[in-house]
């Protein structure tokens, strides 16, 4: 498979997920945050972790309106998979291609620490290694989950819930960590699946989520 | 010029009677213009080193692994397979104590230009506080504020912070500790970039954020110890932005992968001054340097405030005039400005313009090479603490002692520090934070161990036997999980050079460092002084902090450093040397003693021979005995409900509050499985018997729960 | 008696996020010379029973002592602002009634 792998100005996880999409021996595309891209070049994206612009404004805010995002967004309305990981996951939710948002952490810190997670859903393309309890670690200042009511319902409803926490780290309601889209292509957690790679990272739950 | 405006003048920038006299003379007539603010920068003792440099010397030893780079930026390592590894180690004290955030953040960013500038990708950082007492003035938003800003840059920047040690100690109530420590790793076609410019009619050009006024005087003012008014200290603090940081280290490492760039240099204390003239001076050029046409933040910048502004996350580099567009590109790649400022001359003068005129024109040795060197006064080093029998000092049982010191601020859990920062980023951490030993990965198949060193507790007990287990303690935590420790980087924290009792201990400790660097084979590359680290005549304790790396030749599975697994046999490895009662004598408010010595040549032999026997031997688990002695030691080293359970009767030697609380340099605590037992027994007894150690087998791993 | 307070980062200080806004705006066609990025923070301060009485007290008329109270809880506001809300190092901040 040609996976793309996009790189914003603050990314700073594209190097780690690279790696991962070689282990798997897919060949990777790298993606510029200022280029357009053609759909028909890749058979997935990621959109890795890191602060793109720094956080700034708004989590994934800049970085959502990016020219390459367009590309994704059409990438998306294809079928075709896009996977979001930590910050990742907070650019999908700004530019409307998964529901909710991610705000700060209830305890207002920067958390790194080891998660188990719990498979809710799944999804067409991604985690489909069977394995129903995830251990991954989590490395985020702003990865509570949040939705209004009625969103939050629609996305229960719906069964867009992705992963959830098996203990609530960051004030995530419902115990959110992943969701999807209603077409289950488009999908993202906030736990870091490429740093879990093998045993000598300290698990290797995230080999074969991709 | 009349007298009294001569004598503020002097005041002004800093600059001594003596060293005013010392420039009349180089120059032949007094400084005039902006030579006062060149000098004022470039011989401070932040810059100019000019009370250590005599002693920094000593460090000279240097092995196969390691070339003399000294002039360089950072001390580099050749570890083989085509990886070589870069780091150091710096102070951003006085800025943190004045702004905890800002001075905690762009300490990391400057130590990470450090290691990028040499072409080095930083892969970890560690770093290493000491704050005061809990319950001092404004300790707690000093810790909290400190913590958030090495986490708000590391973090953002995508390096990993991976070890770290904090001090609690009324010693540091009115003047913080901010150290970190950089490691970056250069491999493949990389090249290791130089900061010497080269070749008449080459470019100089200045790449990164723009200059605005921050942190102007800033390395003068790291040279002073605060008085009572720090507010009248503040100049404009400097703002580290770790996302501008991060476009900086990939557009520099690609023009360096690119090899568009003669030499690199990275703008720190003193900025563009400090740069600009080393690069010229160890190049043995000149420079024409155009001051306006540096990129401003706002217009109002004054060429003075240009040649000392401290503003963060800039860069200069020389390179050849071909080469300029196509490193223009891959700034503006990165959104980030490059603009030529000047160009190298054969004339060895820097000449610096202003729109066109010639404003100031200086041989930049005189500034650089000729600032003068102080050799204070200091004595011999006394003993103050040893006796000759360690008195019992407690009254209360072990339990409660135990639960005593576990109250306090140094010996609680630290978890709460380093889940703040990102320790996995990179994806080449094998033990994070919460181990013994932290430890990352290289491509090459083999693991780096990453320590910092330096218990300040020893160091006020007794300066000789501080200094020796700075060094001496993160190496054995490294033999112990099989690494051979390879090269020292340090961070010399001490009061003023001025007074003969911080120059003595200065002076003892250097004289240990250079002895000890050549007996372990673990030569100093790189390193930083940060004196006058005092408030109103009291200074710190003396604290040279250090900072370790070792190899590991191979990504075999080290032991663990918590009892991971019940029915292990545990043991207890003593080697003679000091026995003490230190930190917890602190804590508990008794007399710090100790008895005994640390042999620095048998200590130092013990490191490889530990090494070596932990290979052979293969314990599950194994751990230095740390501070708070074996109880606290054996209480750290329960996890998930499995503790080591020591049966024997109650006068026994394993129950008394000696055995348990003594801090004894050094025991080790292993721990065995039943079919590793009779190879372990027999590794041990021959370690024992070469090395005079005493063994005891202390109980059992057992599921508490 | 609710007030606004402005917080900006001090004019001279470079301004991480401001900048970065800025430069990303600019690159995506827009014209900015300047952005500076602060935060806006809303207080409502209660009134004491004490501060109510002292005013009670010294004053005669109900718009003098309406006057008065609004002095002491700007007073107040200023107070925990300059104390607490902004660090003065790196910070400027403007008040105003709402």
């Amino acid at each position: 498979m040609k996976i793309g792998v996009i790189t914003f100005p603050g990314t700073n996880c594209d190097q780690d997920v690279v790696k991962m999409v070689q282990a798997h021996g897919h060949t990777v595309i790298p993606l510029w945050h200022k280029d357009r891209f053609e759909t028909s070049a890749v058979d997935m994206a990621i959109v890795p972790g890191g602060f793109s612009y720094g956080d700034y404004l708004r989590c994934g805010a800049l970085a959502a309106r990016s020219p390459v995002m367009h590309s994704v967004r059409e990438l998306a309305s294809k079928g075709k998979p896009v996977l979001g990981i930590c910050n990742g996951f907070q650019i999908l939710c700004e530019t409307g291609l998964l529901p909710g948002v991610l705000v700060r952490n209830d305890h207002g810190q920067f958390t790194d620490k080891w998660t188990e997670i719990e498979l809710v859903q799944t999804t067409r393309f991604f985690a489909q290694s069977g394995k129903t309890r995830l251990r991954l670690p989590v490395a985020h200042g702003e990865g509570r989950f949040y939705a209004d009511k009625a969103e939050l319902d629609k996305i229960e409803d719906q069964g867009l819930v992705w992963f959830r926490y098996t203990e609530n780290i960051n004030g995530s309601l419902n115990n959110i960590a992943g969701v999807m889209n209603k077409q289950k292509n488009v999908a993202a957690l906030m736990p870091h699946p490429e740093r879990a790679m093998f045993e000598w990272m300290g698990g290797n739950d995230g080999f074969k989520f991709i | 010029m009349s007298e009294r405006s001569l004598s503020e003048k002097l005041k002004h920038y800093r600059i001594s009677q003596g060293e005013y006299e010392r420039i009349t003379g180089l120059l032949g007539r007094p400084p005039q213009g902006l030579e006062w603010a060149l000098f004022s920068a470039l011989w401070s003792e932040h810059c100019s080193y000019k009370s250590s440099k005599v002693h920094l010397r000593k460090f000279s030893y240097r092995n196969g692994m390691t070339r003399d780079d000294s002039d360089e930026n950072a001390g580099v390592v050749d570890i083989g397979f085509g990886e070589k590894i870069v780091f150091k180690m710096e102070s951003h004290n006085h800025p943190s104590f004045i702004e905890p955030y800002q001075g905690a953040a762009t300490g990391v960013g400057g130590i990470l230009r450090d290691i990028f500038t040499m072409g080095a990708r930083p892969i970890a950082l560690a770093d290493y506080l000491c704050f005061g007492d809990e319950n001092a003035p404004r300790m707690k938003s000093l810790v909290k504020g400190v913590v958030a800003g090495i986490s708000g840059y590391g973090n953002c920047v995508g390096v990993p912070t991976i070890t770290g040690y904090t001090e609690y100690d009324a010693g540091y109530n009115k003047n913080i500790l901010v150290n970190a420590m950089a490691v970056g790793l250069l491999e493949g076609s990389m090249s290791l970039a130089s900061s010497k410019a080269e070749g008449v009619g080459n470019l100089v050009v200045y790449v990164g954020a723009k200059t605005g006024k921050d942190g102007v005087h800033g390395a003068a003012m790291a040279s002073e110890s605060f008085d009572q008014d720090i507010d009248s200290k503040k100049p404009n603090i400097q703002i580290g932005d770790p996302f501008l940081e991060k476009l900086l280290i990939e557009s520099c490492l690609e023009v360096l992968s690119k090899n568009l760039v003669v030499c690199m240099q990275d703008m720190g204390a003193a900025g563009l001054t400090s740069s600009t003239f080393e690069m010229a001076s160890k190049g043995k050029v000149g420079m024409d340097l155009h001051l306006d046409k540096v990129p401003l933040r706002d217009s109002s910048v004054t060429p003075e405030e240009i040649l000392l502004s401290e503003s963060q996350e800039r860069m200069v580099l020389v390179c050849v005039p071909e080469n300029l567009e196509a490193i223009q590109a891959v700034f503006k790649k990165w959104d980030l400005d490059a603009a030529p400022i000047g160009t190298i001359t054969a004339t060895k003068k820097m000449r610096l313009f202003w729109k066109g005129d010639v404003v100031t024109e200086i041989d930049p040795t005189l500034i650089t090479d000729s600032a003068p060197r102080y050799e204070r006064p200091f004595t011999n080093y006394q003993s103050k603490h040893k006796t000759d029998k360690l008195g019992s000092v407690w009254s209360q049982t072990p339990q409660e002692l135990r639960e005593t010191l576990k109250q306090n601020a140094f010996y609680k859990n630290k978890n709460w520090i380093f889940q703040q920062y990102d320790q996995r980023v990179g994806t080449r951490t094998v033990k994070d934070a919460s181990h013994s030993l932290s430890v990352v990965r290289l491509n090459s198949h083999r693991d780096l161990a990453i320590s910092v060193g330096c218990r300040p507790a020893f160091m006020r007990m007794d300066t000789r036997i501080g200094a020796i287990d700075a060094i001496l303690y993160p190496a054995l935590q490294q033999a112990i999980k099989g690494f051979k420790p390879i090269a020292v980087t340090d961070c010399l924290n001490f009061a003023s050079p001025e007074r003969p009792e911080v120059m003595t201990d200065f002076v003892q400790t250097c004289d240990l460092y250079a002895e000890i660097a050549q007996k372990l084979d673990a030569p100093i590359i790189s390193g930083n002084v940060s004196f006058y680290n005092e408030t109103e005549g009291k200074g710190i304790p003396p604290t040279p902090a250090v900072g370790l790396v070792g190899l590991k030749e191979n990504d075999e599975r080290m032991p663990d450093c918590v009892f991971s697994e019940p029915g292990l046999d545990v043991y207890l490895v003593q080697m003679p040397g000091v026995a003490a009662y230190a930190k917890t004598a602190e804590v508990l408010k008794k007399d710090v003693q100790f008895v005994g010595d640390l042999p620095v040549a048998y200590a130092c032999d013990f490191v490889s021979a530990l090494s070596q026997f932990v290979a052979r031997a293969r314990p599950q688990v194994s751990r230095v005995v740390g501070q708070g002695g074996l109880a606290l030691t054996l209480d750290k080293m329960t996890a998930n409900g499995i503790a080591c359970v020591i049966r024997v009767d109650e006068g026994h030697m394993f129950n008394s509050t000696g055995f348990l609380f003594e801090e004894r340099l050094y025991d080790f605590v292993f721990a065995v499985t039943r079919t590793q037992r009779a190879v372990f027994e027999k590794e041990l007894h021959d370690l024992a018997s070469r090395w005079n150690l005493v063994t005891h087998v202390l109980g059992t791993s057992q599921n508490l729960r | 008696m609710k007030w606004g307070i402005k917080i900006l980062p001090r004019e001279v200080l470079l301004d991480t996020q401001g900048r970065a806004v800025q430069d990303y705006l600019n690159q995506s066609g827009q014209e900015v010379s300047q952005c500076r990025v602060g935060k806006y923070i809303v207080l409502d301060l209660k009134q004491t029973d004490k501060e109510a009485s002292d005013k009670d007290a010294s004053s005669k008329d109900a718009s003098d002592k309406e006057a008065f109270k609004k002095e002491a809880s700007k007073k107040k506001a200023i107070e925990i602002t300059e104390q607490t809300l902004i660090n003065p190092l790196i910070e400027t901040y403007t008040i105003e009634s709402l």
